[in-house]
């Protein structure tokens, strides 16, 4: 080593030995303490398992990657989409207000109520409920327009 | 200093107890080694205040992952490596806010530029090895910090930044060049 790093080393370790001896290690040690109990127990135990949880985390990440997202993306429209989830049904009647009476069975049971129709370009929450999203098909409504344009044929409903 | 080899032994039954949930080892652990990582963390960042809050996020995580740590007589590594990845982190985060910083500082030397007051030769050093500090690269601040600290090896340097102790030994020459230029007037 030359002088002159000899005495750049000097001058970096002069310097944090300075710094240093002023530092509160008592403080610290309190510090340390507080954190360390504060420190999420389940945590310790997760990361001894990490590699794996973190393995297991992300081939579930990737099967609903290739569940939910490649159908969306490689299906033919929005029915595949929600291919399960869709029940295709009568429409009996539709109402002023862009309602429509309808009947469809869900979980095995058949259900009659009154769905708000909404147009399928415009996906939404309504009242903080998730949107879920069934497919309505309305017999001999096909051609019908909905007041804002939306044909029955590809319109949404929300329950 | 206590003989390297006694400590590493005492080293490696307190990360075993630690591992089995023992409180007390881990803080005997942590008295330890803490000034071991405070002078990496100060060397890299060349700031007590910054280095003392990143010693401790480092030591919370050790202590969290302690669990997968399987070889106990590489907690010295594992732990500075811990210490060198948050400071330079912070050192990031710090650059990016630096900008806000300078015009703080602007306005703060105005003030004081209002009322004279005299600094020491010693506080004024410290303020040009931090600024210096910050001109260095990521891997040369990590290297000198290191480089500086007693009882470390270029090859345990070098495993501890995941580089050879070849390239070691090149950003610690890189740095000492860019610190001697800048800390040229307090060198001679």
């Amino acid at each position: 080593m030359n002088r002159k790093d000899h005495d750049l080393d000097t001058l970096l370790r002069q310097n944090a030995e300075r710094q240093l001896a002023k530092f509160d290690w008592e403080e610290f040690g309190r510090r340390m303490d507080r954190r360390v109990t504060t420190a999420p127990a389940w945590s310790r135990s997760w990361n001894r398992y990490d590699k794996w949880v973190a393995l297991a985390a992300g081939i579930a990440l990737t099967a609903g990657v290739l569940i939910f997202a490649i159908p969306e993306a490689t299906g033919p429209g929005r029915v595949a989409s929600v291919q399960g989830e869709a029940k295709v049904t009568m429409i009996e009647t539709t109402r002023p207000r862009g309602t429509a009476q309808v009947s469809f069975t869900r979980a095995e049971r058949p259900v009659r109520c009154e769905l708000r129709i909404l147009t399928s370009d415009k996906p939404r929450q309504e009242s903080q409920t998730p949107a879920r999203w069934c497919i309505v098909a309305g017999q001999g409504l096909s051609a019908e327009k909905h007041r804002n344009g939306g044909d029955a044929s590809d319109i949404l409903c929300l329950f | 200093m206590k003989d390297d080899g006694w400590e590493q032994s005492e080293t490696v039954a307190l990360v075993k107890a630690s591992q089995t949930g023992d409180r007390a080892a881990f803080d005997r652990l942590v008295q330890l080694h803490q000034r071991r990582a405070m002078g990496l963390a100060f060397g890299i960042l060349g700031n007590v205040h910054d280095a003392a809050e990143v010693v401790q996020e480092a030591l919370v995580k050790a202590y969290l992952g302690l669990g997968g740590l399987s070889h106990p007589e590489r907690f010295r590594s594992w732990l500075l490596r811990i210490v060198a990845h948050e400071a330079i982190s912070r050192r990031r985060s710090a650059r990016r806010h630096r900008i806000i910083m300078r015009l703080l500082a602007a306005s703060a030397m105005e003030r004081r530029a209002a009322e004279p007051q005299e600094r020491g030769r010693e506080e004024e050093l410290h303020t040009a090895i931090e600024r210096a500090l910050q001109r260095l690269s990521a891997k040369e601040a990590e290297a000198i910090a290191l480089f500086g600290l007693d009882g470390l090896s270029h090859k345990e340097v070098g495993r501890i930044m995941g580089c050879s102790a070849g390239a070691v030994r090149w950003h610690v020459h890189r740095a000492r060049k860019k610190l001697g230029v800048l800390l040229r007037e307090y060198l001679e």
